[in-house]
C-alpha cells in the first residue's frame, strides 16, 4: 500500500474540501500548489516585514535585504553553487533565458555561428535564440527526437561543432515528461567550450546539487514550478561566465555611479538585478524549496509519483481512441494525450466542469506539435500532493466524458 | 464555481453536435493553396482556413477546412451556412450581431434578422457560462468578418 500523501500540506486542497466541492488538480506542470508552509511565510513577511529591499537603512529595511539575501544563499545551496551571488533572481525563466540570449550570447555570436536547441523545447527556450539567430545571420540547429518516446537524439557531431556557439535544452518536457540526458550533453559541450542552458522550469525537484549534477553553464527555473509564488525566478550563472554577461535591463539599483555622460555599473549581481527586487517573490521560492529539501522523503515522492503516472498511462491507453505521449521510465508525472473522439478543449471543458483541471493545447511547444503531427494535446502533470483519489476520479470522469462526447 | 452537468448540456447543445459532426462545406478546396483567410487561436493552436467569394455582392462560400474543437468548427459551420448566397451586407450584419450575442449575451437582434438560421445560431448561447470558450466561438466570426469588410 502506497502511504506517502503530503496533500494536507497544502490548503487548497482543504479549501475546496470545506466547500463540498471537487478539486483534482493535474496542472502542476504549469504551476504547482504552495504549501501552507510558503503561505504563511508570505503572509507573516507582507504583515511584518515588508519594505524596499537593499535601499533603507531603517530596520524594517535593512531586514527585508536580509531575507532577500537569506533566499538566495538557500536557493545557492539547494543548486550546490560555490557561492550565492551565481544565484540571480529573476521574474521567472522566460526573464532567466532572454537575459542570456541577450546579455551573454548577443555579444558573441556571428554570422554563420550556430545554436543548438530541441523540437521539445517550450517557446521561452526558443523563441529567444531563433529571433537572435535571425538577427545575426546565426543558424538555428534544432535536434530531433524519436516520436513516440520523446528520446532526444542529441548525439550528433553537427551539435558541437566549432561554430555552435550556445546548447540550450530543457532538463524535463513540459509535453511528455522525458528528463533529457543533459549530463552527457554538457560533458560532450564542455571538450568543445560550449556554453550549455538548461531550462529546469520542469524537474527541479530532481534534487539538490544540480550545478554540480549537471556540469552547465547556466540553469534557469522559475518559483511556481516548485511550490513557490509566480513572479519570481532564478538564473544561476556559471562563475567562469559571469564576466561575459552584460546587464540587459537598466535602472535603479544596478549602478555604482551615474553622472550625465557614463554610467558605473555596480558589482555583481547587483548589476544584473535592476529594479527594486521582489523579495516576497524570492523568499516563497526559497521557502518553497526549504518545504521540498527538508519536509520530504524524496525517494519515496519519486516512487509515489511515478506510480501515479503509471496507473493514468495504462488507463488511457485501455480506454480506447487514445494515443499516449510520455515516457514511464523517466516518471516524471507529465504525460500527454490525444483522443480521436474529443478534442483537447472540450475534453478539458468537460473535465473542469467536475473539478478536474488538466491542460488542453500546444503548451507553449507548437514546434513539437508540428514534429509529432499534431494540432494540440491534452496534457495531466502530476505533483507529489496528488493521491491515488486523484487518479481515481479521473479515471471515472475520462470514461464519463467519452460517453458524453462519442 | 458551479459544477453542475445542465451547462454543459447547454454548451454542447445538439445544434453545435450537429454542425461539429457533420460542419457545413468542410473541405479544403485551395488546390493546395493558402486561403487568404486564415484564422488562428495563438492560445491553443485552432487553426481554419476559409475559401469564400463575393459574386455580384452575394456571399459565395466554397468551404472552410482545418483544425478546432467542436465549438470553434459548429461555430464556424453555422456561420458560413447562414451567409451563403446573402449579400455581403447582409452577412455583416449578421457577424456583427453574433460577436454582440456572444460577448454581451444579447440575442434579441439576431432572432430578428430574416435568417433561417438564426435559432441555431443561438444555441451559441451556451457559452456564456464557460468565459475561456469564448475565443473558440468567435475565431471564424472574427477573421471572417474583417475579410468581409476589407472587400470592396
Amino acid at each position: 500500500m502506497n502511504e506517502f500523501n503530503i496533500k494536507a500540506d497544502f490548503p487548497i486542497f482543504q479549501h475546496f474540501k470545506d466547500q463540498n466541492l471537487p478539486f483534482i488538480y493535474l496542472d502542476s506542470a504549469a504551476t504547482t500548489q504552495l504549501p501552507g508552509k510558503v503561505i504563511d511565510r508570505l503572509q507573516h513577511f507582507f504583515t511584518a516585514e515588508n519594505a524596499s529591499t537593499n535601499r533603507g537603512i531603517y530596520p524594517l529595511g535593512w531586514g527585508a535585504t536580509q531575507i532577500y539575501e537569506q533566499a538566495r544563499e538557500t536557493v545557492a545551496e539547494y543548486l550546490g553553487a560555490k557561492q550565492p551571488e551565481d544565484v540571480l533572481f529573476t521574474a521567472g525563466v522566460t526573464h532567466s533565458i532572454n537575459l542570456v540570449a541577450l546579455g551573454f550570447l548577443e555579444q558573441k555570436l556571428k554570422k554563420g555561428d550556430q545554436v543548438v536547441v530541441s523540437v521539445m523545447e517550450h517557446h521561452a527556450n526558443f523563441i529567444p535564440w531563433q529571433r537572435l539567430c535571425a538577427k545575426k545571420g546565426a543558424e538555428l540547429l534544432v535536434m530531433d527526437i524519436d516520436p513516440l518516446t520523446g528520446t532526444l537524439q542529441w548525439d550528433q557531431e553537427k551539435y558541437f561543432a566549432d561554430r555552435v556557439q550556445m546548447i540550450a535544452v530543457g532538463l524535463v518536457s513540459n509535453v511528455m515528461g522525458n528528463r533529457h540526458p543533459i549530463e552527457n550533453i554538457a560533458a560532450r559541450a564542455r571538450r568543445k567550450q560550449i556554453p550549455v542552458l538548461v531550462d529546469a522550469a520542469q524537474g527541479l525537484s530532481d534534487g539538490s546539487d544540480l550545478v554540480n549534477k549537471l556540469g552547465v553553464d547556466f540553469i534557469a527555473f522559475s518559483g511556481h514550478k516548485m511550490f513557490g509564488p509566480t513572479g519570481i525566478g532564478v538564473l544561476w550563472i556559471t562563475p567562469e561566465r559571469q564576466s561575459e554577461m552584460e546587464p540587459v535591463i537598466l535602472g535603479g539599483g544596478m549602478v555604482e555611479e551615474v553622472g550625465i555622460r557614463q554610467t558605473v555599473y555596480a558589482g555583481w549581481p547587483s548589476r544584473m538585478e535592476p529594479g527594486t527586487p521582489n523579495t516576497g517573490g524570492a523568499l516563497g521560492l526559497a521557502t518553497g524549496l526549504q518545504y521540498w529539501q527538508e519536509g520530504i522523503e524524496i525517494v519515496e515522492a519519486r516512487t509515489h509519483l511515478r506510480k501515479l503516472q503509471e496507473k493514468v498511462v495504462h488507463f488511457l491507453l485501455e480506454l480506447g481512441g487514445t494515443q499516449v505521449y510520455t515516457n514511464l521510465e523517466d516518471g516524471r508525472g507529465i504525460l500527454s494525450f490525444s483522443c480521436d473522439w474529443v478534442h483537447p478543449h472540450d475534453l478539458a471543458t468537460f473535465l473542469g466542469q467536475k473539478g478536474i483541471c488538466i491542460r488542453a493545447g500546444h503548451h507553449c511547444a507548437q514546434p513539437l506539435m508540428e514534429r509529432l503531427s499534431v494540432g494540440s494535446l491534452s496534457r495531466v502533470s502530476l505533483s507529489y500532493y496528488n493521491d491515488e483519489e486523484d487518479v481515481e476520479i479521473f479515471v471515472n470522469q475520462m470514461i464519463q466524458a467519452q460517453n458524453f462526447f462519442k | 464555481m458551479d459544477w453542475d452537468d445542465e451547462k454543459l448540456e447547454e454548451l454542447y447543445h445538439q445544434v453545435i453536435r450537429k454542425h461539429d459532426q457533420k460542419p457545413f462545406k468542410f473541405l479544403d478546396t485551395g488546390n493546395g493553396k493558402e486561403s487568404p483567410v486564415v484564422v488562428n487561436n495563438p492560445m491553443c493552436g485552432d487553426r481554419y482556413q476559409l475559401w469564400v467569394d463575393i459574386k455580384d455582392d452575394l456571399v459565395e462560400v466554397r468551404g472552410f477546412f482545418g483544425y478546432g474543437c467542436s465549438i470553434s468548427k459548429a461555430a464556424g459551420s453555422v456561420l458560413l451556412k447562414a451567409t451563403d448566397g446573402h449579400s455581403k451586407e447582409s452577412a455583416v450584419a449578421l457577424l456583427r450581431l453574433f460577436l454582440t450575442f456572444i460577448e454581451k449575451g444579447d440575442g434579441r437582434l439576431l432572432t430578428q434578422m430574416e435568417n433561417h438560421l438564426a435559432q441555431e445560431i443561438l444555441a451559441f448561447g451556451g457559452v456564456q457560462q464557460f468565459p475561456a470558450r469564448k475565443k473558440c466561438v468567435v475565431l471564424i466570426a472574427k477573421g471572417y468578418l474583417e475579410w468581409l469588410i476589407a472587400q470592396n
